[in-house]
């Protein structure tokens, strides 16, 4: 008997056509009816009263209140986002994030570590376009922060700047334009590009003061005065300052680039080819002249 | 699995090989070394050999992918033969030799900005960034300066007119006391009057009869001669007063030069 249904059934496969979407029914309840607006379910004037303005949909404009001033034409001038468009963001990246990655060996800490080892991490993404400058190291994990290394981003403050000098390591803030950030964020795209390393430009002049404040450790400020800002802030947070001279690692620590400098060991004008393995530097007088400026 | 296997006995023969050769010819071992210096310096050029291993390789290709596309997938130069016009372009030449290096045939001397390049990008930096950095330092702290002596000047300024601001409520208070007994005193000289002149009637008169309205204007007048009289006595009271000082002052003086 069970045989019978089962030849039965095998039969009708083999009959019927393919199940696809136009012979299989729609899921319950996914498909309302069409509710025609005819006798008691909407019938007669069809919601729109009698007479008037509403049933001769001779309707006042939307936002019109009756001859009173709008609420739409009351502020002539709402400058809430005024020069948005303008304003630099520097995405966080906090002391505590930092620590993981160097201790999940996603960055090397006995090199020094700028914007090029965070983003290449994969876990940090920078986007230029909107107006995204750099690096801001955050507060978050400052009590813990116990290794030394040398960093370099874009924006710092003062805590951040005392955790990584009592942890013996060095920080300098410095500025990127948009079109170092671009070769930056993707280093093996810009060298495929087969043009050269391009030179650093200087920052805006609304920045400026702060890339030339020692108290900031700015990239254009004065060494000398950076000394004396880290034995300030030694005092300030009541720590005794660790001496960098007699570190073993003091060439690593103290590796800064020039201001025209984007990648470390690279001068701007060289032409790096990673199919061949090969650096190549111009020789004539005038781009040399235009790369050194 | 099979080509595994014989792989691993390729390797593991040659291996041994090589290992029995070094243990039985070890006063000779610089010999062998030579050898293979030699047999790796001679470039066999053998044009047929060469013809032979292309049509070889050829008939292997049985991807029937477009040459450029199978190109593209082996990381070599997809188009070795230029055949679009953008094949000629300065940016397209540069990205094979950032992508394909020496291989692509290309000079990398066109890497570099070429003169035109060269003077368009260093017009714009004259444009784009025309200040030095120690004149946009010194720029920029002046400007905070001058904000910063502004917005002193007006805390001065406020501050100053705070101190100042007692006397002021003062002032205006007494203003407005001294107003208001002026118009209380106006207020009972007019009433006394009105009562002068309905004594002089004897009856309740109307305020606003003609009658008395004259008799009011009449007293008013009398009264205003009898203010000014009063004020032109204390003026002269007050002359007096002064005239005397200076006489005194002026005995005092003579005084003390003596």
């Amino acid at each position: 008997m069970g045989s019978n249904t089962t030849e039965k059934a095998l039969s009708m496969l083999r009959f019927l056509p393919r199940v696809c979407l136009s012979n299989i029914r729609p899921h319950p309840n996914s498909r309302i009816r069409d509710k025609r607006g005819r006798g008691q379910h909407g019938g007669d004037k069809h919601g729109c009263g009698n007479k008037g303005s509403g049933q001769r949909q001779n309707y006042m404009r939307l936002g019109y209140e009756t001859g009173n001033n709008p609420f739409y034409l009351r502020f002539p001038h709402e400058p809430y986002y005024q020069r948005h468009h303008l304003r630099r963001e520097y995405p966080p990246v906090s002391l505590l994030q930092l620590l993981k990655f160097i201790e999940l060996n996603r960055i090397d800490h006995t090199k020094p570590i700028d914007l090029v080892s965070v983003v290449n991490t994969g876990l940090y993404k920078l986007l230029p376009d909107q107006r995204q400058y750099g690096i801001q190291l955050t507060d978050e994990g400052a009590d813990v922060f116990n290794l030394k290394i040398n960093i370099e981003v874009q924006y710092a403050t003062e805590v951040v700047i005392a955790a990584i000098e009592k942890a013996g390591g060095v920080i300098t803030t410095a500025y990127y334009d948009q079109h170092s950030l671009q070769c930056m964020l993707n280093t093996k795209k810009f060298f495929e590009r087969g043009v050269p390393i391009p030179k650093r430009m200087m920052p805006p002049p609304d920045a400026i003061e702060y890339y030339s404040d020692p108290a900031k450790r700015g990239y254009l400020a004065d060494p000398d005065k950076i000394s004396e800002e880290r034995l300030v802030l030694a005092q300030k947070y009541g720590y005794s300052l660790p001496e960098i001279e007699k570190d073993p690692s003091y060439d690593m620590l103290t590796e800064r680039k020039d201001p025209r400098q984007i990648f470390y060991g690279l001068h701007p004008g060289w032409v790096v080819n990673l199919r061949d393995k090969a650096i190549l530097k111009p020789q004539d007088e005038e781009l040399l002249k235009y790369y050194a400026n | 699995m099979l080509r595994f296997n014989l792989f691993r006995k390729f390797v593991s023969f040659h291996s041994r090989n090589v290992a029995f050769a070094n243990s039985r010819n070890k006063s000779t071992a610089v010999d062998i070394e030579k050898l293979d210096q030699d047999t790796t310096s001679i470039d066999v050029v053998d044009d047929e050999l060469k013809s032979r291993e292309e049509e070889i390789q050829r008939k292997r290709n049985k991807s029937r992918l477009k040459e450029s596309d199978r190109n593209f997938l082996f990381e070599k130069d997809p188009y070795p033969e230029p055949t679009r016009w953008h094949h000629g372009t300065l940016k397209y030449m540069r990205r094979l030799y950032g992508r394909y290096g020496e291989a692509s045939g290309v000079d990398p001397a066109i890497c570099w900005p070429v003169k035109e390049e060269l003077e368009e990008a260093i017009e714009y930096e004259q444009v784009a960034y025309p200040f030095t950095i120690p004149h946009m330092i010194a720029e920029a702290k002046r400007k905070r300066h001058e904000t910063e002596e502004s917005v002193k000047l007006r805390q001065e300024e406020i501050v100053k007119k705070m101190e100042k601001i007692e006397q002021m409520k003062q002032d205006v208070y007494n203003r407005i006391k001294n107003k208001e007994t002026e118009a209380k005193a106006a207020k009972e000289r007019k009433e006394r009057l009105i009562e002068e002149v309905r004594m002089h009637f004897g009856y309740t008169v109307d305020p606003r009869d003609e009658k008395f309205k004259e008799m009011l204007e009449k007293k008013e007048k009398e009264q205003k001669k009898a203010m000014k009289e009063a004020k032109k006595k204390a003026r002269e009271e007050n002359i007096m007063t002064k005239l005397l000082s200076k006489k005194a002052d002026t005995v005092k003086k003579d005084v003390n030069k003596q």
